[in-house]
């Protein structure tokens, strides 16, 4: 095997025996889960709570089962993203801090391959749980409100997983580029949001930037026309991938050997 | 062999490593001795490839480059993934160098039984001591059989067991590596060295055989006091042929001679032969500890 699957398969080794292949997983579930059930019990929930007056009638419009999965990825474009960013943010400079690399770079190995297999896990267990919070909620969706058609189903879904590669491209080269992890997790927070915002304000002139892949996905579940799809699927693939490639060069460009 | 040539390396203004020249042979050990901020863990990680020198270059046996699957390497600070047991750190370490995952796990085992690891190899090594890690750090830095090892003080933050530990692997292991280690506890530099190479401020101060320096300190000195004590009679002293150095302290006189049979005679002949009375004298052989103040001084 060679070193860069060697050491890829040790990041998630470190993921399960830190439970955090168990509890990251478990948060994106519950997000799938929570939010399809607690739409459909809405009524009952404020009738039993109390919250409403004698014969108030309590009527919302019934919500499509594409409105329903978007609204459970607006959870996890929040949520979902922060706890990603949070759980790996010292993945790569938190080894550098303690100087746990070091007797590994002191290895054959190259130091691109070092970093690429972080980016590469953080990517995995991105898709992971994604794929397992989204199956929950269309599971459960099916069930209370109706189905998406599949394939509308696998492209918003593939948009928003390209979406969290690009995240998990930033995170990697905020942690080449800053010592402190905590630097790293807010700044590739920051400028996703920042991708998103300007991706919105310049949604009439420049409908093709990556920082729409979000937005597009949602308007996909609910089945809603969308302008502009393969340049944003180009844009958001090329940064992703090209943000990635930095970040391993720049590393890669560290090493003495 | 593996060949320092002329590596300088410097951090803003401070020059770290200043042209430093030396060469290891397999199977023999090279202390590097100096005092905090000579430059010895600069030159090591550069040794190691884990910094690039300005100038200069590290060969072993005529190859320079990626020096990495030749040298096994144990930094100052070992630091490990805690998570992993001691066994799955030696695995994954050895798998690195391309071993095979049975190979590796061979190779483990020889290597934690020849550190006295066994019965710990199977926990993980966030509950290991100090001393443990420090064995473990040695052992994998030989996972991959390497020809020369870079060990960046192995003993100095250890008690005095466990650095009769880590001193008797080094003896065994020196049979087939050459061994380049810094330190700066001198009394073990003189338990497992054929070279010494002493620093200050980044350059080599002096570079000798363990024999070469030991004779320094072999060659004794002695501390007279004779009445009278004229000017005379110490320049008359000083010209002997016998005679390496004379140094005049209060009113006696350190008389420093030549290695070899018979100076010590020679001196106190001298003493009776010019009438004069002696009152004090004193032998002592100057201890590594003297040597490296002495050439650190110079």
């Amino acid at each position: 095997m060679s070193a860069f699957w060697l050491m890829h398969a040790k990041e998630w080794k470190e993921s399960l025996r830190s439970y955090r292949l168990i509890w990251l997983p478990v948060v994106f579930l519950i997000l799938g889960i929570s939010q399809p059930l607690t739409m459909y019990y809405m009524e009952d929930l404020l009738q039993a709570a109390g919250g409403l007056p004698e014969g108030a009638v309590f009527s919302m419009p019934e919500p499509s089962a594409g409105e329903v999965i978007a609204s459970v990825q607006g959870q996890f474009n929040q949520i979902g993203v922060l706890v990603l960013v949070l759980a790996f943010m010292g993945q790569l400079s938190g080894e550098r801090k303690a100087q746990t690399d070091t007797m590994i770079l002191a290895r054959p190995v190259s130091w691109g391959s070092f970093a690429a297999a972080k980016g590469v896990h953080v990517m995995g267990m991105a898709a992971f749980c994604y794929g397992l919070g989204t199956g929950a909620a269309v599971y459960y969706t099916s069930v209370l409100y109706g189905t998406v058609p599949f394939h509308d189903a696998i492209s918003a879904a593939g948009l928003f997983l390209l979406w969290l590669l690009l995240v998990s491209s930033l995170l990697l080269l905020f942690q080449v580029l800053f010592a402190s992890g905590t630097a790293a997790g807010f700044v590739t927070i920051a400028s996703a949001l920042l991708l998103s915002l300007g991706s919105s304000f310049f949604a009439e002139r420049l409908p093709f930037l990556p920082g729409r892949l979000s937005s597009v996905s949602s308007q996909l579940w609910m089945q809603q026309p969308v302008e502009g799809l393969l340049g944003t699927v180009l844009s958001g693939a090329g940064l992703s991938i090209g943000l990635f490639f930095c970040a391993v060069y720049l590393f890669h460009r560290r090493s003495p050997a | 062999m593996m060949h320092i040539r002329n590596v300088s390396k410097s951090f803003g203004r401070v020059h770290a490593v200043n042209d430093v020249t030396f060469s290891i042979a397999k199977g023999s050990c090279t202390t590097l001795l100096g005092p905090n901020g000579a430059g010895k863990t600069t030159l090591l990680s550069i040794a190691a490839k884990l910094l690039s020198a300005d100038s200069g270059t590290v060969e072993i046996d005529g190859a320079a480059g990626d020096l990495r699957r030749h040298i096994g390497f144990l930094p100052q600070f070992p630091q490990f993934y805690s998570w992993m047991t001691g066994s799955e750190y030696m695995i994954y370490a050895g798998r690195l160098h391309g071993l095979t995952k049975k190979e590796a796990a061979l190779r483990s085992r020889e290597l934690m039984e020849q550190a006295g690891l066994t019965e710990a190899e199977e926990r993980k090594i966030a509950g290991w001591s100090g001393g443990m890690k420090q064995r473990l750090g040695m052992a994998q830095a030989l996972i991959s059989r390497p020809s020369f090892l870079i060990l960046d003080e192995p003993v100095s933050a250890l008690d005095p067991k466990g650095r009769k530990e880590v001193l008797t692997l080094m003896e065994e292991w020196k049979a087939f590596t050459g061994i380049l280690y810094s330190t700066h506890v001198l009394s073990d530099a003189a338990v497992v060295s054929d070279d010494v190479v002493f620093m200050q401020d980044g350059k080599i101060v002096l570079y000798d055989t363990m024999e070469g320096v030991q004779s320094r300190a072999g060659s004794s000195s002695i501390r007279i006091a004779v009445t009278p004590l004229t000017d005379h009679w110490c320049r008359d002293l000083e010209r002997a042929p016998w005679v390496r150095e004379l140094r005049q302290e209060n009113d006696a006189v350190i008389v420093q001679l030549e290695s070899g049979e018979g100076a010590d005679r020679k001196l106190l002949h001298y003493v009776t032969e010019t009438g004069v009375t002696l009152t004090h004298w004193e032998t002592y052989r100057p201890a590594l500890e003297d040597i490296f103040l002495e050439v650190m001084q110079s």
